[in-house]
């Protein structure tokens, strides 16, 4: 295998440092100096495309600071690793945290400690950030405002715990043999899964991949579904009812690595689909092609997989149909006529 | 002239009769055909929809309802008569405004029940002619159910939800003949509203502007109007507001907006009301009800009922069928909170 996971992650450790402990400009030094000048960095929508490490720190991350001025961000897991095709990643999951005492993206204000998961993941080339790919759960911050504006979730709304075993942040040497058999069990869950909905549901054998104890975290909006029929129920039935011709990502399109008992996978975007069948979300279908921004870490357990993180970039497929979820917080908590 | 007073009657012995029998578990079908003519058409929401014959209407509707609400008692609103304005008075319509309360004891459209207080909001609308009810058009908000039982489907709506109050002044239940001047008035500042809402959409086409000035309302609302909207939308309070949380949402998300006429359009005393099958055809842009936008022209049927005080009207109570505008577009909403009840079929 070519790169250096264990490296990368070392280079990452600043900058996470940094962002724990959100000193704003200790923040903008380890930003330049992970980030390679030029970086590509996409972030979730309404933030999109920004422009490198300074973009970063000046769309994102100072008014979330203004929002949260004792900023924390926690990582849960970090997971590094190199794709089949070469591309060296480190990918974190964990939570942004502090007391939300001022409006952020027009989200009014808690006065009280909230979290927003996030999944972001960094591309290195030559021991430098060349493409960062970050997903944060803008809806949950909503949910804990009391301001979502669209429908309920079939799964739970919580903030969904770290791994269970507390080892999602491992510095030691990186694993080959165990992170190559991860990456095995998550690649043939996926290309067995693909076979449904054009073969029965059999055919994805989740038996076989799956534990039966199994949480499967999805983003705000979706919600945590617990063991294979939640799965099936509050995700994958509703889904695949809606998205029956969703490609990609599942196909292995996305870019995958595993890291030890971890597997990650990312891609901007990593997923297309077309929505015609209802229920997902708890809409109509639309008849309309959409991308996807599907970001996953999963964790696997004497062979099985027994958890797994998933963020999907909803506020950009509410975007895709019509649906400005902002905007339509706005018209429900703005008091003042039009 | 016709004479609403024969037709009001006839309702009214009608609902003593039938409210008797929901509530004792009675022969429902014999006294629905007791009262209707031999081809009874009834017109019902999602998913109900049409049906025809009083043992249909009691099977399908009627006794269903009496089985999942214990007790059941009609508490009505507003009561009112008239010449139909839409076939220039050749068919006498009474309609009935209010709830159907009971104990929500046994499921009712897979919605799980909740052993308390239910209402179910309802208009009707009969058409009485040869001495019996000839035709009948029902709406309620099932919706509205959902949401009192803890199983709200939708995005939260833009206006309040309550249980809708009857009119501010008490005086909806016109069982007592009213002065046709009074009446008259009420018809011409419906119909003028009407007319205003039609001149708002050849110039929303004309100019692509959708948004309706306050001065525009102004002339046939008072500004401390309310607005008591379906669930899914809710209700609003003063014309500002309304503008805000209604009108505005479904002006500037719903495109080709296209009005079809009423089946039945009356005003007695300082009351009015109507309905259409379907009213409103239209396209969602995306964005109402916290819905994506998609091709569909979706029907919207709908019952409105006014109270006019003075020289404009004050009060409005709307029933959409929003269950059979989003299932024209593909959505089942019943199906859908079936299919995600605890101990639903297995996957």
């Amino acid at each position: 295998m070519s790169g250096d996971p264990a490296r990368n992650k070392q280079l990452l450790e600043p900058l996470r440092a940094a962002l724990y402990d959100y000193e704003p400009d200790r923040v903008q030094d380890a930003l330049a100096a992970a980030f390679a000048p030029g970086a590509e960095v996409h972030l979730a929508h309404p933030f999109e495309d920004l422009d490198g490490a300074a973009g970063l720190y000046e769309t994102a991350l100072r008014p979330l600071r203004s929002a949260i001025p004792d900023l924390e961000r926690r990582d849960t897991m970090v997971v590094a690793g190199t794709t089949a095709a070469g591309s060296e990643w480190v990918g974190c999951c964990g939570f942004y945290t502090g007391t939300f005492a001022g409006p952020w993206l027009d989200i009014p204000p808690t006065g009280r400690q909230v979290a927003m998961r996030h999944h972001e993941f960094f591309r290195f080339v030559d021991g430098q950030i060349v493409e960062m790919q970050a997903l944060w759960d803008i809806p949950e911050v909503m949910m804990q405002a009391g301001v979502w504006p669209m429908g309920p979730s079939l799964g739970r709304d919580w903030q969904v715990p770290g791994p269970a075993t507390q080892d999602g942040i491992n510095s030691g040497p990186y694993d080959e043999v165990r992170s190559k058999a991860s990456l095995d069990v998550v690649q043939r869950m996926l290309a067995d899964m693909v076979k449904h909905p054009q073969q029965p549901a059999d055919a994805m054998n989740l038996k076989q991949y799956w534990h039966p104890k199994c949480s499967w975290y999805g983003p705000a909006g979706i919600g945590t579904a617990r063991g294979i029929d939640g799965f099936r129920r509050h995700h994958q039935i509703p889904f695949l009812e809606a998205l029956p011709d969703r490609r990609g990502g599942y196909e292995g399109e996305g870019d995958f690595w595993a890291d030890g008992d971890y597997v990650a996978v990312t891609g901007w975007p990593n997923m297309a689909m077309t929505v015609t069948g209802a229920g997902w979300l708890g809409i109509a279908p639309t008849g309309q092609r959409i991308t996807m921004r599907s970001m996953d870490f999963w964790r696997v357990e004497n062979g099985l997989i027994r958890e797994n993180w998933v963020l999907i970039d909803l506020l950009h497929v509410w975007h895709q149909l019509g649906v400005d979820v902002l905007a339509r917080m706005r018209q429900l908590i703005e008091p003042s006529p039009i | 002239m016709t004479d609403l007073q024969a037709a009001k009657a006839l309702v009214l012995d009608y609902y003593a009769e039938l409210d008797l029998a929901l509530a004792s578990h009675a022969d429902i079908g014999a006294v629905i055909a007791e009262h209707t003519g031999t081809d009874y058409r009834w017109r019902g929401m999602h998913p109900w929809y049409e049906q025809s014959g009083a043992a249909a209407v009691a099977d399908e509707f009627w006794r269903p309802l009496s089985e999942s609400l214990a007790a059941l008692q009609r508490r009505q609103d507003v009561f009112l008569a008239g010449a139909n304005d839409v076939d220039g008075g050749a068919s006498t319509w009474v309609a009935s405004m209010g709830h159907l309360m009971g104990l929500f004891d046994h499921r009712w459209l897979g919605i799980p029940p909740t052993g308390k207080m239910l209402f179910v909001r309802y208009a009707e609308f009969h058409r009485v002619h040869g001495g019996a009810i000839a035709e009948t058009a029902l709406f309620c908000d099932v919706i509205s159910v959902m949401q009192q039982a803890g199983h709200y489907p939708l995005p939260p709506q833009t206006g309040a939800a309550f249980i809708h109050p009857g009119p501010l002044t008490h005086d909806g239940l016109l069982f007592d003949p009213q002065d046709p001047v009074e009446s008259a008035k009420t018809m011409a500042v419906v119909n003028q509203m009407i007319g205003d809402l039609d001149e708002s959409n050849r110039i929303a086409e004309a100019t692509g502007d959708d948004r309706v000035p306050p001065e525009e309302l102004a002339k046939t609302w008072h500004e401390d109007m309310i607005w008591y909207g379906p669930a899914g939308i809710g209700s609003s309070y003063t014309m500002l507001r309304y503008q805000q949380q209604h009108q505005y949402p479904f002006r500037l998300n719903l495109t080709e907006k296209v009005f079809n006429g009423h089946v039945a359009r009356i005003a007695e005393g300082t009351y009015g009301g109507f309905f259409g099958w379907s009213n409103l055809t239209n396209t969602p842009m995306g964005g109402f009800l916290g819905m994506p936008g998609n091709e569909v022209r979706a029907d919207m049927r709908v019952v409105d009922i006014y109270r006019r005080e003075g020289e404009k009207l004050a009060e409005n109570w709307v029933f959409i069928d929003l269950l059979h505008w989003l299932s024209m577009q593909g959505l089942d909403v019943l199906r859908r909170m079936r299919e995600n009840l605890p101990g639903a079929g297995g996957p």
